[in-house]
């Protein structure tokens, strides 16, 4: 006991320091080491989360990258299949084209031969008609002014001597 | 304050102090009463645990206004969360478990705190030689106002005291009370050897009380004579790297302190028979825990 006087043990500070102690535990768990192990928490998932997210987002990138390549590969592909067959059918399209053409050219020239022979038949008919009439028309000019009345009427009666005959 | 003369300082040496003048007077070890509050006695080392106290209040106030909305911390607040995470990380490197680190983090992170605080405080100028002079058993001995928190048994045996109190209630909750009790108390007749030790480790238990106590009075108190000494001796500069050393014993015996409690704390909940057992199953569980830490 006499130990515990020399120290200058007191039961009451005792107390206070431990009765101190427990109420400095109860405001700094409230106040700091509460939030700020939540917070830490907090930060670590916000963490963990940006890193999942970073390596997903790669991914996608690697992902539509490969897309991408696959995709102008197909259109590669798809474009010079439509190069190949619209080569092909500019070239079909070409000969038919060209055929129709000389189909058409070679019946235009037939028709036009068969149409000139018709024309010329025609003009002949209308020519001799008209070479006709205008021998008439000479013939009946020239009676008029080369025969005088006399001629004519001897003429006349020559036509109806004959004509009687 | 019963026969207070005057207020004055060591280092002045007035005239009217004729004990001081030219003696070294060494720290007594205990606390000096310096005033009474109803029947309580007012020590000079409680004063500067309720300066710390205050001080950490302060610091908690500060830090915890707006902290929750602040999503970038301010200067103190990433003061305060280093020394938390800290803490907290080199506590789980202890238990390698988070439930038990969350579970024994405040008392080892607010003993840690309290006993550096204190020590800090205690080698402000002031705290020591600001006093007054009283004559007790007819020699005039200063009485110092503000006494470095630690240099007195109560404090280090009220931390004690919480520290085993603690250890048994962490120990009960997490082995029960058969698992808990079973480590002291063992069937003589089953196994005498083990009956003995249980016998040890309860004498240990409370053992640990002393031992925790006088280790930090023991620094805290051999450090004010030492500042005392060489302050006698070369009062200028001289005394600088010991203000260093202090500095450095202040935090590693807080150090001590907290982690010595981490540890009983560690033992006390884990069990004697499952030891092995229950590393393993520890082991086992911690490891996801690492992976997504």
């Amino acid at each position: 006991m006499e130990l515990i006087s020399k120290l200058g043990i007191d039961v009451k500070l005792l107390i206070a320091q431990i009765v101190n102690f427990l109420i400095l535990l109860f405001v700094l768990k409230k106040y700091v080491y509460g939030p700020v192990l939540e917070k830490l928490e907090q930060r670590r998932g916000m963490i963990a989360k940006s890193a999942h997210d970073a390596k997903k987002s790669e991914e996608l990138l690697k992902d539509i990258e490969q897309t991408r390549m696959e995709m102008i590969q197909q259109t590669k592909k798809t474009t010079l299949e439509m190069l190949e067959v619209a080569a092909k059918s500019a070239e079909e399209t070409k000969n038919s084209i060209v055929e129709s053409a000389r189909l058409e050219a070679q019946q235009m020239h037939e028709q036009t031969k068969l149409q000139l022979a018709r024309e010329k038949e025609k003009m002949l008919k209308e020519a001799s008609d008209e070479l006709g009439r205008l021998v008439v028309r000479a013939t009946e000019k020239i009676i008029e002014r080369e025969f005088s009345p006399d001629d004519q009427k001897r003429l006349v009666a020559s036509a109806t001597q004959e004509f009687s005959k | 304050m019963s026969q207070t003369t005057e207020i004055i300082t060591e280092n002045t040496h007035a005239g009217s102090a004729p004990a001081a003048a030219g003696v070294f007077t060494p720290p007594t070890i205990y606390s000096e009463t310096v005033g009474h509050i109803g029947s309580f006695e007012v020590r000079n080392t409680w004063i500067m645990s309720i300066i710390s106290l205050v001080f950490l209040f302060v610091v908690a106030w500060r830090f915890s206004k707006n902290y929750r909305d602040n999503v970038i911390p301010s200067g103190l607040q990433n003061l305060v969360e280093v020394v938390i995470e800290g803490l907290y990380n080199f506590f789980h490197s202890v238990t390698q478990n988070h439930k038990e680190t969350k579970q024994f983090f405040g008392i080892c992170a607010t003993i840690f705190l309290y006993i550096v605080v204190s020590n800090w405080f205690g080698l402000f100028p002031g705290v020591g030689p600001v006093g007054y002079y009283e004559v007790h058993n007819g020699h005039t001995v200063l009485v110092p106002l503000l006494r470095s928190t630690y240099s007195d048994v109560n404090m280090t045996l009220g931390i004690a005291v919480i520290s085993v109190v603690m250890t048994t209630v962490f120990g009960l909750s997490n082995l029960g009370a058969g698992g808990y009790l079973g480590k002291f108390f063992v069937n003589p007749l089953r196994d005498p050897i083990g009956a003995g030790v249980g016998i040890l480790e309860l004498i240990s238990e409370l053992s640990k009380i002393i031992s925790f106590s006088f280790r930090l009075y023991g620094n805290i108190f051999a450090g004010e004579v030492l500042l005392a000494v060489i302050g006698f001796l070369v009062p200028f500069f001289a005394p600088l790297p010991f203000y260093g050393l202090e500095l450095f014993v202040g935090v590693v015996q807080g150090l001590v302190f907290a982690l010595l409690t981490l540890v009983f704390f560690k033992m006390g909940s884990t069990g004697h028979g499952d030891h092995g057992e229950s590393h393993g199953k520890e082991g086992h569980s911690s490891e996801p825990q690492h992976a997504t830490a």
